[in-house]
């Protein structure tokens, strides 16, 4: 699809979702258990980019799954739109994700959500979608990247500022950084 | 849940109709300099290149006044040239390849002109004060006219100098005080360049508003300010 691996074990092909191409398989290697997804889920993936990560996410919700995707940069949201032709479950949203009432009306409710912006605002705009998207008791999965959020601030502290501002409002279950697939980077996963 | 079929044909539809309608002029112009600066780029090697296989024919033309190019085309090679005697296929591609490097330099022009015209039409305030090649350039590097006029004027004043503001936040390195506007004829020109160049991105700031809103025209009035108060 973009270029992973394939391997085929007991005549099943699968592809190698690699920890390099995306920071899901990255917090997997890292030690995450469990992210929540399964099939037949309905999913909101904020910040989609291209459909690297997403493409796994689909594989795994399946046929009876479906994965709405937001993205607002134009360029990739045209590749995003050729692999929606490829994958049924895939829904394209070409929106700003830090206005999810302009796109209310074009998703339903939620029972796992994921976030990847790397935006100054990433924790206003999870939350706010969050709330607005989510089931009570969905999986929310938040990857953070320190250095959008405040280039001084050591990266240790924007975390725990992030997870205070979290606990707010959602079950922190596990937590990691990315090194050293990412750098300063934290995914959290969480219950609402 | 499976996707609802509806639901998902509406935001296909609204998702393809938002990627039509977000390609405007300024992103085209994007593209057209991105294009110059990489023939740009490349136009030395392969005239050179070319130079070096022609020189086998005729190697006295190259240092003949004229336009080099236009000469090889009219192919007037006199017979005490100290190149080999070259007939047939051997001569043929070399003179094909002279038209493609003749046309070469005028897709150049032709961009040149293209951006030239198209900023003083779409981005007129921005090309008054800077310049069209400078005012496309500041542009590309903020990404969009619509994110250039969303900018305030400091972050304009740093486009193009990312890497040394970065250093300067992380490593706390000096802070950069110009980035592409260092190539602005009024920043090059000033004593303290820093205050020009901030002088420059407070009108820039304007300028990119009032063209990207489609306002009045003040890039003139707003340079001539600039030019008074630096001197
Ligand atoms: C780091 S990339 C995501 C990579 C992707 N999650 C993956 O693993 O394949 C961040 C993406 O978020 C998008 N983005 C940034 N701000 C956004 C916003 N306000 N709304 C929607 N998408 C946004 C960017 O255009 C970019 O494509």
């Amino acid at each position: 699809m973009y270029g992973e691996k394939l391997v085929t074990i007991n005549n099943k092909e699968y592809r190698v979702w690699n920890a390099l191409d995306s920071k899901l398989a990255a917090a997997l290697k890292k030690g995450i258990k469990d992210l929540f997804v399964r099939p037949e889920m309905t999913c909101l993936y904020l910040g989609s980019s291209t459909g690297t990560t997403a493409s796994h996410i689909s594989d795994i919700v399946g046929k009876n799954g479906c994965v709405f995707c937001v993205e607002s940069a134009p360029r990739v949201m045209r590749e995003f739109l050729f692999l929606c032709e490829e994958r049924e479950n895939l829904v394209p949203i070409l929106a700003d994700a830090s206005q999810p009432e302009l796109y209310k009306e074009r998703i339903i409710k939620v029972e796992w959500l994921y976030q990847d912006v790397a935006q100054r605002n990433q924790v206003d705009i999870f939350l706010r979608n969050t709330v607005m998207f989510a089931r009570k008791g969905a999986y929310c999965v938040l990857t953070v990247k320190a250095r959008n959020i405040d280039v001084k601030k050591e990266p240790k502290k924007v975390f725990e500022e992030v997870e205070h501002e979290l606990e707010k409002h959602l079950k922190i279950i596990a937590k990691t950084t990315l090194e050293p697939f990412q750098k300063d980077h934290m995914v959290f996963v969480m219950r609402y | 849940m499976v996707c609802d079929k509806n639901l998902r044909k509406k935001n296909i539809e609204l998702s393809e109709n938002a990627l039509r309608n977000s390609v405007t002029p300024d992103i085209l112009m994007i593209q057209a300099v991105s294009m110059f600066e990489t023939l740009d780029s490349v136009q030395e090697v392969i005239f050179s290149k070319f130079k070096e296989w022609y020189g086998y024919y005729y190697p006295e033309l190259e240092r003949k006044p004229g336009n080099f190019i236009e000469d090889v085309i009219k192919d007037k090679r006199p017979i005490e040239s100290l190149g080999g005697v070259i007939k047939g296929e051997h001569k043929q591609i070399l003179l094909k390849n002279a038209r493609f490097l003749k046309e070469f330099s005028e897709a150049k022009k032709q961009i040149d002109g293209y951006i030239q015209e198209s900023m003083k039409k779409i981005c007129p305030n921005i090309t008054a004060l800077a310049g069209y090649v400078l005012g496309l350039k500041i542009i590309k590097q903020a990404g969009s006219l619509k994110h250039l006029a969303e900018l305030p004027a400091s972050t304009i004043q740093l486009l193009g100098a990312e890497k040394a503001l970065f250093r300067h936040l992380a490593k706390k390195a000096k802070s950069p005080k110009y980035g592409l506007l260092f190539n602005h004829p009024l920043v090059q020109k000033a004593k303290n360049k820093g205050k020009a160049a901030k002088l420059v991105a407070d009108k820039l700031a304007i300028c990119a508003r009032l063209d990207y809103f489609k306002g009045e025209f003040r890039g003139e009035d707003l340079r001539k300010k600039i030019e008074q108060k630096i001197k």
